[in-house]
């Protein structure tokens, strides 16, 4: 009964927390295309209000998954070398100027890139 | 004058009479423990993180009639496990702490041995320090219940003191967001296991 009853007013504290995209995760997933990095160097990174929130070395075949903290607002995927086009499942992104970094719009938390291709 | 004297001895008999007989015979106690916690199943906590290790400190009311209320407040310490850096984050030195509040209840086997019971809520608050800058934190708090169980050995012979080991099943949910309901409960949901061993002082 008591394990009941702590059950029940649980499972009320729950269900009166709601989801905060505050306190959101970015989660990005996806493969970079190239002919000439070094594995053991190029780094994809995860950067909001010009912190590193998440980085991430490629697997040997250029996938990558990729996830940090990050709070509602605009955040980007930044590359270490200059990328020359890219695909993906959500529409709004666009590449910086110096084109080493796409920049996500508010709202996408979650994206899968088909291919991210480097100039390299 | 005879009335009013009468009258006082009355009344302070009813009040001091009343006040032994509904007076509860509740005794506490407070103890200090050992933690090693293990996060279990398909989560961030669990995947990406060593297992915890920490300290609590804790205590009980408790009536004659074995049921009692509890608090426990925990402090639990790991790491991000070498290579899963990219999904946990640029974030380490992960701390947890929780706040354990429980109904417990008591059956004596014998003089030197008991057993203890008990279910609650949990607030879970867990802290990183962010990588890329300086003494700034990431923090988010989480809310879920607790059940456990420790068995007692009473060490001297007027039951002062105790030593006790025990296990804890933690519920942890928190309000992290993202868009995928999959990596939202993979970020979001965790039960722990726990072990203890503690020191428990009776008074």
């Amino acid at each position: 009964m008591r394990l009941f009853l702590s059950i029940l007013i649980g499972s009320i504290f729950l269900g009166c927390q709601s989801e905060n995209r505050e306190n959101s995760r970015a989660y990005i997933e996806g493969k970079v295309i190239s002919s000439a990095i070094d594995y053991k160097i190029y780094k994809l990174k995860i950067v909001q209000d010009d912190v590193i929130v998440a980085e991430t070395f490629l697997e040997n075949d250029g996938t990558f998954k990729i996830s940090g903290p990050i709070s509602y607002r605009n955040f980007s995927l930044v590359s270490a070398e200059k990328i020359k086009s890219f695909q993906s499942d959500k529409k709004g992104l666009s590449l910086s100027s110096d084109e080493l970094k796409i920049e996500i719009p508010l709202e996408i938390t979650y994206l899968k890139f088909n291919e991210i291709v480097l100039e390299k | 004058m005879k009335n009013l004297l009468l009258l006082f001895l009355l009344i302070s008999t009813f009040v001091f009479s009343q006040k032994k007989k509904y007076k509860l015979d509740v005794v506490s106690n407070i103890e200090a423990k050992v933690i090693a916690m293990k996060p279990i199943g398909n989560n961030s906590l669990a995947k990406n993180l060593e297992p915890f290790y920490g300290f609590a400190f804790g205590g009980n009311l408790m009536t004659p009639i074995n049921f009692g209320i509890g608090v426990d407040y925990s402090m639990l310490f790991s790491n991000v496990i070498f290579g899963k850096e990219n999904i946990y984050g640029n974030i380490g030195s992960p701390k947890l702490t929780v706040i354990d509040l429980f109904l417990t209840h008591r059956e004596n086997i014998s003089d030197d041995f008991k057993v203890e019971e008990m279910a609650g809520f949990s607030y879970y608050s867990q802290s990183n320090l962010y990588l890329d800058q300086d003494k700034s934190k990431y923090k988010n708090s989480g809310m879920g219940f607790n059940l456990g169980g420790k068995i007692l050995y009473i060490l001297d012979p007027l039951g002062y003191q105790a030593v006790f080991i025990g296990g804890k099943v933690n519920f942890y949910y928190n309000n992290i967001y993202n868009e995928n309901p999959e990596i939202q409960k993979y970020f979001g949901r965790s039960t722990f296991l726990s072990l203890n061993m503690g020191y428990r002082f009776n008074f």
